[in-house]
Parts: C-alpha cells; sequence; structure tokens
C-alpha cells in the first residue's frame, strides 16, 4: 500500500506504550497492532482526530505517502 | 442470531454428513443394487460413478461450508473457492449426463421419458452451475467488503 503508518515513530517520539494509546483512543490492543503493522485498509476520521489529539501531532506525522514501483 | 446460525450451520452439516454417507453406500453397492432389482449394468449405470464421485464431493463442500457457518465465519475466501469448485463439479455432471444423453438417443432399447428425465437433469446441473457461479461472485464480493470493513479502525 501507498499510504504508510509512521505510528511507530510517533510513539516512541512521545514514549507512550501501545496499551496505554490504546486506552486512551478507546481502540483494542489488535485494532492498534493492525494500524501499526500497516495491514489496515482505512482508518476513521474520528480515529485519526483522537491518534492526533493524544500523540499532539498532525496527521501529516502519522501518515505518508510513498509512491508503488511498478512489478 | 449468531447462535441461530450456529445451529442451522450444525444442522445442515449433519442431515448432509448423513446424505454423503447414504451415497457412499450406494455407490459402493451399485451392482449388487442393480442385480438385486433385475437391472442390466448398463450405460446409465456406469455413468452414476463419476457422477456420484463428483456429487459426493459437491456435498463434502457443501459440509465445508456449512462448518465455516457453524464457526460464525462464512464470507471467507475458503468458502468463495468451495462454491467455485461445486459450480465446477456441477458442470462435470451436466456434460457427463450429457453425454449419456447423446448415446442413448442412438439406441431404440431407451424409452423416450428416460430420455426427457435425463435431459431434466442435464438442464438442472447446469443451472444450479450458474446458480453457484453467481453465488460465489456474491461471496467474494461480501468477503472483500467484510475485510475492509474489518481492517478500518
Amino acid at each position: 500500500m501507498a499510504i504508510i503508518v509512521n505510528l511507530d515513530v510517533m510513539m516512541a517520539k512521545k514514549k507512550i506504550s501501545s496499551n496505554e494509546l490504546a486506552e486512551k483512543i478507546g481502540i483494542t490492543q489488535a485494532n492498534l497492532s493492525i494500524l501499526k503493522t500497516n495491514k489496515c485498509k482505512a482508518i476513521r476520521f474520528s480515529t485519526l482526530e483522537k491518534l492526533c489529539e493524544v500523540l499532539d501531532c498532525k496527521p501529516g506525522d502519522i501518515l505518508d505517502y510513498e509512491k508503488e514501483s511498478k512489478k | 442470531m449468531k447462535n441461530n446460525l450456529k445451529n442451522l450451520g450444525l444442522t445442515l452439516k449433519i442431515i448432509l454428513q448423513i446424505f454423503s454417507v447414504i451415497g457412499i453406500i450406494i455407490l459402493l453397492g451399485l451392482y449388487s443394487i442393480t442385480k438385486l432389482l433385475n437391472l442390466h449394468f448398463d450405460l446409465f449405470v456406469i455413468m452414476i460413478y463419476p457422477c456420484g464421485i463428483c456429487f459426493l464431493y459437491l456435498v463434502y463442500q457443501f459440509i465445508n461450508l456449512f462448518d465455516s457457518l457453524k464457526n460464525n465465519n462464512p464470507f471467507c475466501h475458503e468458502n468463495v473457492k468451495r462454491l467455485i469448485n461445486s459450480m465446477v463439479c456441477s458442470l462435470i455432471i451436466c456434460i457427463l449426463v450429457l453425454i449419456a444423453l447423446i448415446i442413448s438417443m442412438f439406441y431404440e432399447y431407451y424409452s423416450l421419458q428416460l430420455k426427457v428425465a435425463i435431459g431434466f437433469i442435464s438442464a438442472l446441473f447446469f443451472a444450479i452451475s450458474i446458480a453457484l457461479l453467481i453465488l460465489s461472485e456474491l461471496f467474494k464480493q461480501a468477503t472483500i467488503y467484510k475485510e475492509e470493513n474489518d481492517l478500518t479502525i
């Protein structure tokens, strides 16, 4: 997928654990893991809003775009 | 609702398992049955063997499908494959029956009623294979939607 979720980097910067983040934004550990491992197909604006609120950042800090090379 | 689905899946699975056991017994004892009923062990009886095997495989696919229904996970890629396999089996049965019908056309021995019945069975299996193809496409779409929904955080 061309969209990359840089949640790991932001979490490390803010020194917040997965457990704590999942609890604060109200999603399960499993869903947070899907988000972190780039397996998710879509992200709700409400989840993104909570992520930005908790991590005190902008959507651009969490999401990145990288052009996919054609096989 | 989930419990109902589970019970339905379990009931259908048990019914199909009973049917498959009866089918295997009939298929194994087909020669004896024809002797017992004083029937000729001819083309139509021989045709039952490949058709029966295909039909048993089709039933086996449906047993697995109802098993996934029992496990509350009917929309998965495996079920799409199972439906496509069932469709292929149904199409093979249709073709085999059609071949038997064409061969029987050259013999006066078989009655017209029997030929019409065989033709009807062939048409029926063709209709079933089309229905299964449509169902597999529907399952494919549903699986994609479910996956997308599951992976939306």
